[in-house]
């Protein structure tokens, strides 16, 4: 008896780190739009974009930023605000796993959506939303945030992060 | 050792094969994302054993959201949409585009140094055209400062600062925490009833109800009530971390606020309403910023501040 609940411990130990190990590295980009960089920094080149609910695997981890893999195998880091380890479900439409709770998935585009805005700006003319895209509309780039660093002399000191 | 013991052990170990088969099942394709990717990668190992129809619709058992914590990213950015959208109602955008870009620059830089710099459509800024001494932040990052507000500042500095304490309450999600808890469940309570993508008249009218509502807990707090001193304090802590992680002189936060207190009118509509008094926070944050060197300033970078700041 006892032998045979060793074996099925042994079993279940296998199994959780199993779990862990092909699971718990997986994670979802959760903005629009992310950058993979070459170095954990903001000021790193962009090695490659992704997209909402793409899945990276995590591999590494240095203060905020995220050392990943990507689908298509590129490799470089992302800030951890930009991931998360829900599964972001684009197409929630086709059915979902029914054992899944929404602390494992996040629904994209349900609840507060693009519907939701539709018919709130239906109903309150007076806003001006075009007012807001084009404010959404201006990107400043790594370069041009280099550049505004250094023509301003504005120097990180010793030991912080930027 | 009695023979009888052998089946048993066999036993255990074709379980825990059968278990191990399970979990270790062909592991997920990160890019596609279909239904037995969902099946595969968490928790579902049944799906994969069970021949049936584990693709056909099953309605999702997703668990009640509760708070502010539940809203997705996305969410957060229609909701902080909303909130510009209804800021821009009550205030003329300053058409400068000079000035904006300039702002922006300033900004989205300071944005890229904070705890969650990564929000669903990003940081941006806008200049709004109004005497009063004012700032707000949508959620998601959708930033206004007034140019009476700009006024005041004297330097660079100055200006990151005011940007950095709206910056800061984005991340610390404080627009969020204003919504009443009853918006919430009832928004939640028609996405968990219902897995499909598009929402019949009702249920989008019950969530459109809930949004507006959402809406306006959010602009009335920042508007007209004001956040809590702690959230302020909260704010404040955050701008002082950003301005030394970029390299600006975060005492700049309590010159900005001595400067203010000089400025408000008592009982007047703007910060003086929804702020706690300025010398509260300087004394708030005068632990924060002490003993610490401030970064020489710049001549180069007093210029391009009083060329952005021209027209106003």
């Amino acid at each position: 008896m006892k032998l045979e609940s060793f074996v099925l411990v042994i079993g279940f130990v296998l199994v959780l780190a199993g779990t862990v190990w092909s699971d718990s590295g997986l994670m979802s980009v959760q903005v629009k739009v992310a950058q993979m960089r070459s170095t954990p920094s903001f000021l790193g080149s962009i090695v490659c974009p992704l997209a909402y609910g793409d899945r990276v695997r995590a591999l590494g981890k240095q203060g905020d930023w995220v050392d990943v893999k990507s689908s298509n195998n590129r490799t470089g880091w992302i800030h951890q605000s930009a991931l998360t380890e829900k599964l972001v479900v684009l197409n929630s439409g086709a059915g979902v796993s029914s054992s899944a709770s929404n602390q494992e998935i996040a629904l994209a585009g349900k609840g507060f959506n693009q519907d939701v805005e539709r018919q709130y700006r239906a109903s309150n003319a007076r806003l001006d939303y075009a007012r807001v895209d084009r404010m959404e509309s201006l990107k400043i780039s790594r370069d041009q945030m280099i550049s505004f660093l250094d023509d301003g002399k504005v120097r990180a000191s010793k030991g912080e992060k930027r | 050792m009695s023979l009888s013991k052998k089946p048993a052990i066999s036993r255990a170990l074709f379980f825990s094969a059968l278990l191990a088969l399970l979990f270790f099942a062909p592991s997920e394709n990160a890019r596609s994302l279909d239904l037995s990717d969902i099946t595969n990668g968490i928790g579902a190992g049944l799906g994969k054993m069970a021949p049936g129809p584990v693709g056909s619709a099953i309605k999702a058992a997703v668990a009640l959201g509760k708070s502010f914590q539940d809203i997705t990213s996305e969410q957060e950015y229609y909701l902080g949409r909303a909130v510009a959208a209804n800021v821009l109602a009550v205030y003329t955008p300053r058409d400068d585009e000079r000035l904006n870009y300039y702002v922006n620059t300033l900004g989205q830089t300071l944005a890229r140094a904070c705890d969650r710099p990564e929000t669903f459509g990003g940081y941006h800024f806008l200049v709004l055209d109004s005497p009063e001494i004012n700032a707000f932040a949508a959620p998601g990052g959708l930033i206004f400062v007034t140019t009476g507000m700009i006024r005041l500042c004297k330097t660079e500095d100055a200006l990151a600062a005011v940007l950095a304490h709206e910056i800061s309450h984005v991340v610390e999600k404080h627009g969020l925490k204003a919504i009443k808890a009853s918006r919430l469940t009832d928004a939640f309570a028609v996405m968990a009833s219902e897995a499909t993508q598009n929402y019949g008249p009702s249920q989008l009218s019950k969530l459109t109800g809930a949004f507006g509502e959402s809406i306006a807990d959010i602009t009335s707090t920042m508007m007209k009530s004001g956040y809590s001193r702690g959230q302020e304090r909260e704010a404040d802590r955050g701008a002082v971390t950003i301005l030394e992680r970029v390299g600006y002189n975060p005492g700049a936060l309590a010159q900005m606020l001595s400067e203010m207190k000089k400025q408000l009118r008592p009982g007047g509509l703007d910060f003086a309403k929804t702020h706690p008094d300025p010398l509260d926070r300087i004394e708030d944050i005068r632990p924060l910023v002490s003993g610490r060197p401030a970064p020489a300033p710049s001549a180069q970078r007093q210029r391009r501040f009083r060329e952005a700041l021209s027209t106003i």
